[in-house]
């Protein structure tokens, strides 16, 4: 019995500086890491660190990947005019889906945090409903939607309703795979932004109220200030992920809209160029990690502005 | 300064945000100023509400949030910095303007609400249990100087509050409510010397309670005896039915030791003590009346007479009361 008191001081207090845990407790905390720390070493690392190294080696005649150490295919990549295109295209069609979920997602995001718990529930679930649906299948079913000839569903009821007489083009286009990458990833920016939306203290709102500031304006100052940590995290996961995706502008963007991914996959794959696969891929992963850095920095800056003026 | 006091969930809080304009009521109509409101909005209405939690702006200086008022009615930024410096004088938060609010004290955070109301000089002032989150002693001080404050302005204060203590201390006016309904409104004085029913009579301070039957009615008092017995005579008398609830303040009550004299007299019962609570400058007695009823007195201790006016528990005592005393209350639960 005095034991069990003692051992229950000892975890209440062990977040003092007085009090340790015993030795043996910290080692065996520690150890609860290391399977997942091995596999994500193994197998996120040290490829990573390969693939890296791989875009500086040259590749033989028989595909092996060997000395001298170049600079060739950063070159090569930069200097040829298609693929700055393609890397151009890549960073309009997510930055654009990135902020047009965020336009989407905000009102979305309201509703979740202040309607009935029911209805929260519900809007919660048709929000990450889209996510037990596979991609692909989703895909075709937004090929079908965008069909190009006047058989695409939307194209059908637009001509059908007389409101357009041409069939409109909007499969295999840059807007198709936003529209595309919008649906599968709006999830991931609503979210973030429901969990910030919901810290905020309703009594603050109601206070600037009644300080005389009509609703619109509350959200500028208060709700949408407060809220930019959910929008930094949405807008960066939406951001990365449909800077990174592959199956949607390969099946909706076609050639026009080719983005890096699909320009990684036919390397690999149909060029069997590895190391100028490899430079492009970390290319990307480096642009994702500055655009976010970017983003990061934009919307931390301006919540912290106010302290320093 | 009128107070909204009742127990949690008698509508005080709602009330207020009615005025407030942040929720609707289903019926009737809100005046400010003699100018009907009902149908404005929020923040049209030129008032200032003080949250139990302060809702100061985390993103915001001090001196934002203070001049988030004036910012709302585009005034001026040069007037805007003198008034947002003239308010933190008052409040004595001169040179706070550039921290944050999580940099603050809770007293300080709620000085900084509290000019955040006033920099717009509103029609009225609303609080919502303003002082509920700090503590005792810092309670009592922040009462003083909002009292001091508000007299100081001259602003029309409402102030909603579950402690009979700050309502009391702070208001001109008390509201008391219940169930959504007023029960009384009056001075503070007068909703404690003259409560107009038996819930008032017991939420501020302790009474105690007789039933009885009006026996007699005399010019100027009425002769009250209750079913086990007891004769109470009542001061101005004028009850309208016969069946009547009497309210008793404890402190009124005078308990002494059993003497032969007057055991029969009107407004004094007989009992054993059951216990005596020392609590510093007054001593309460429980007295178990022969009824089976307990009366609770109020004594004041002198200090150095300790010990001869005590009477021990388990004793037989007398306790008896001026007529004056004795007041009338309405009985929700005679029906």
């Amino acid at each position: 019995m005095t034991a069990t008191l003692a051992d229950d001081r000892s975890v209440r207090l062990s977040a003092g500086p007085l009090v340790r845990r015993p030795k043996t407790t910290r080692i065996a905390g520690m150890m609860l890491a290391v399977p997942a720390t091995v596999f994500l070493a193994l197998f996120l690392l040290v490829p990573a660190v390969r693939l890296v190294a791989s875009g500086f080696l040259t590749q033989d005649a028989h595909g092996a990947l060997g000395g001298p150490v170049t600079l060739a295919h950063y070159v090569h990549f930069f200097g040829t005019a298609l693929y700055s295109h393609v890397l151009l295209v890549t960073l309009r069609i997510s930055l654009l889906t990135a902020a047009i979920a965020a336009l989407l997602g905000y009102p979305v995001a309201m509703v979740m945090v202040r309607s009935h718990p029911a209805v929260t529930r519900i809007v919660t679930f048709i929000t990450i409903a889209p996510l037990i649906v596979s991609v692909v299948v989703r895909s075709y079913g937004w090929q079908l939607i965008l069909g190009n000839g006047p058989t695409g569903i939307l194209n059908w009821v637009l001509l059908s309703l007389g409101l357009i007489q041409t069939p409109l083009r909007l499969l295999y286009s840059e807007t198709a795979v936003v529209i595309g990458s919008l649906h599968v990833f709006l999830p991931m920016m609503v979210l973030p932004l429901a969990s910030a939306l919901g810290k905020i203290d309703p009594h603050l709102e109601e206070a600037a109220r009644t300080l005389g500031m009509p609703a619109w304006r509350v959200f500028h100052r208060v709700t949408f200030p407060l809220s930019l940590p959910g929008l930094a995290v949405g807008f960066t996961l939406v951001f990365s992920l449909t800077a990174g995706s592959f199956v949607t502008p390969a099946m909706l963007g076609g050639t026009n809209a080719q983005m890096l991914g699909n320009l990684i996959d036919q390397q690999i794959t149909a060029v069997y160029d590895w190391p100028f696969g490899a430079t492009i891929a970390t290319v990307l992963v480096l642009i994702v990690v500055g655009v976010n850095l970017v983003s990061m920095r934009l919307l931390e800056g301006r919540r912290r502005m106010p302290a320093t003026s | 300064m009128v107070a909204l006091l009742g127990p949690s969930g008698c509508g005080k809080t709602t009330s207020l945000r009615m005025i407030a304009g942040l929720v609707q009521p289903t019926s009737g109509e809100i005046f400010i100023d003699g100018r009907p409101v009902t149908g404005i909005p929020v923040h049209r209405r030129n008032i200032g509400m003080l949250f139990q939690n302060y809702a100061l702006f985390p993103h915001m200086t001090v001196a934002e949030n203070i001049a988030f008022g004036l910012e709302a009615r585009r005034v001026s930024r040069a007037e805007t910095i003198e008034r947002v410096n003239d308010v933190l004088q008052l409040v004595q938060l001169g040179g706070f303007g550039d921290r944050m609010p999580a940099q603050l004290s809770g007293g300080q955070q709620q000085r900084v609400a509290l000019a955040r109301c006033l920099v717009v000089e509103p029609a009225l002032l609303l609080l919502d249990e303003p002082l509920g989150a700090l503590d005792k002693s810092l309670r009592e001080s922040m009462q003083v100087e909002l009292r001091a404050l508000q007299q100081r302005l001259g602003i029309t204060t409402i102030i909603v509050t579950h402690d009979q203590d700050e309502a009391l201390t702070l208001s001109d006016r008390v509201a008391i409510m219940r169930g959504g309904r007023l029960e009384q409104l009056g001075t503070p004085t007068e909703v404690y010397e003259m409560p107009a029913s038996r819930f008032v009579a017991g939420f501020i301070g302790v009474s105690n309670f007789f039933r009885g039957r009006v026996e007699r009615r005399d010019a100027g008092e009425a002769r009250i005896v209750t079913a086990t017995g007891e004769a109470l005579v009542v001061e101005g008398g004028a009850a309208d039915h016969d069946e009547v609830t009497v309210a008793l303040r404890p402190e009124a009550i005078v308990i002494e030791p059993l003497s032969d004299d007057a055991c029969d007299a009107a407004n004094s019962v007989v009992g054993s003590v059951e216990q005596v609570v020392y609590r510093g400058f007054v001593r309460h007695t429980y007295l178990r009346m022969d009824n089976g009823e307990t009366l609770i007195a109020f004594q004041p201790s002198r200090p150095g007479s300790e010990g001869a006016a005590v009477i021990a528990p388990g004793a037989r005592a007398r306790a008896r009361w001026a007529a004056g005393s004795n007041r009338i209350v309405r009985d929700e639960r005679a029906g």
